[in-house]
């Protein structure tokens, strides 16, 4: 497993790197460097440590649902208030 | 076709490209490191990823519009300047400005339409590798290893560049907001944002239900369970909300899904 240690602190040290040039790299390239720093550190996750199987399949990564209720009601909330119109 | 034109058509999209290269990278390292059993899986997990990648980067590594969305350049204001100023002009800038918010408008939602049905592809394959899931929820643990991995990467992937578009969304709404100068002009430009996001957002939600679909059947082949009546309502529960999160996908590419199978929503509604 000392091979795949090497290969996930790899990964993990890159990603980190790239996660933190993101937030400083000029747009567009900010938001491309960003997820090239998310899929390393999800494969880094991904390499397999020999855990048990079952806990390997539980740590799957769900990809959570775009909510936009709560959000669209603020902001509609906000535009119809009069006192935002009022000079 | 103008010089202009043919000058952007010419043009290469570095950050797709800069993408689809690591895709060629990531093939290539399968290919050589993974077992051959196993590489259908990976190369399609991989192809998921890339394909709904790809179409969300084109939204995503866009530059700031130079210009409000539609309507949000507030009409009050235009007409003040009538008083003063020579009206035919001012109402043929106000055509030419309706025209170009309208173009815009449209770039928006045919490049968020597109968004969305490379989406809708990747969300097919993601219903393919569910299927795949259920019809190997016999094999070994060394191949459902490599599917746990592969739909970790894959939901990491796409969970972070889903919460980008959120992220987007919601900051084209604020600016949308601060750019009217009236409570109608305001509406007017956030129906426009909330319609332009429509499909990625329908897109991102239905590869969500797939892709938990999926880890689903590998946590139940890993437990080594029989496939239970409820697990099959869970998975018809969550194709009839995938099938609902894709009408607006498909709506903005003039594509009207049909309703879902009868059996497929009978099912679905059987543990309600």
């Amino acid at each position: 497993m000392s091979a795949e240690k090497d290969i996930r602190g790899g990964l993990e040290a890159l990603s980190g790197m790239l996660t933190a040039a993101a937030v400083v790299a000029p747009a567009p390239w900010g938001t491309v460097v960003g997820l090239v720093g998310t899929v390393l550190g999800g494969a880094a996750q991904a390499i397999d440590s020999g855990e048990d199987l079952a806990e390997y399949v539980r740590r799957i990564h769900r990809i959570a649902r775009i909510d936009t209720r709560v959000r669209d009601a603020a902001i509609d909330a906000e535009v119809s208030d009069p006192a935002r119109w009022r000079k | 076709m103008p010089e202009r034109v043919q000058a952007a058509a010419r043009r290469i999209e570095w950050p797709t490209a800069a993408v689809l290269i690591a895709l060629i990278i990531a093939t290539v390292v399968v290919l050589a490191i993974v077992e051959p059993a196993q590489q259908v899986t990976v190369l399609a997990g991989i192809g998921t990823a890339g394909g709904t990648l790809l179409a969300l980067m084109r939204q995503l590594v866009r530059q700031p519009d130079k210009r409000p969305p539609a309507s949000s350049g507030g009409s009050a204001s235009r007409y003040h300047e009538h008083v003063d100023g020579d009206v035919r002009d001012l109402e043929a800038d106000e055509r030419d400005a309706e025209a170009d918010a309208d173009e815009l408008h449209r770039t928006r939602v045919s490049t968020m339409g597109l968004a969305g049905a490379a989406l809708f592809g990747g969300a097919k394959v993601a219903g393919f590798l569910v299927g795949v899931a259920l019809a190997l929820s016999g094999c070994g643990a060394s191949a459902l290893r490599v599917q746990a991995g592969t739909a970790h990467v894959v939901g990491v992937t796409l969970d972070d560049a889903c919460h980008r578009v959120s992220e987007a969304r919601q900051t084209a709404q604020e600016a949308a907001r601060d750019a009217a100068e009236s409570e109608v002009a305001s509406k007017v430009a956030l129906d426009a944002v909330r319609a332009a996001y429509a499909p990625a957002v329908g897109g991102c939600n239905a590869v969500s239900e797939l892709h938990g679909g999926w880890a689903d059947a590998l946590a139940i082949a890993a437990a080594g369970d029989d496939v239970t009546l409820a697990d099959s309502i869970g998975w018809a529960r969550r194709l009839v909300v995938a099938w609902s999160d894709l009408v607006p996908a498909l709506a903005a590419v003039g594509i009207v899904l049909p309703a879902p199978p009868a059996a497929l929503t009978a099912l679905a509604g059987g543990a309600q």
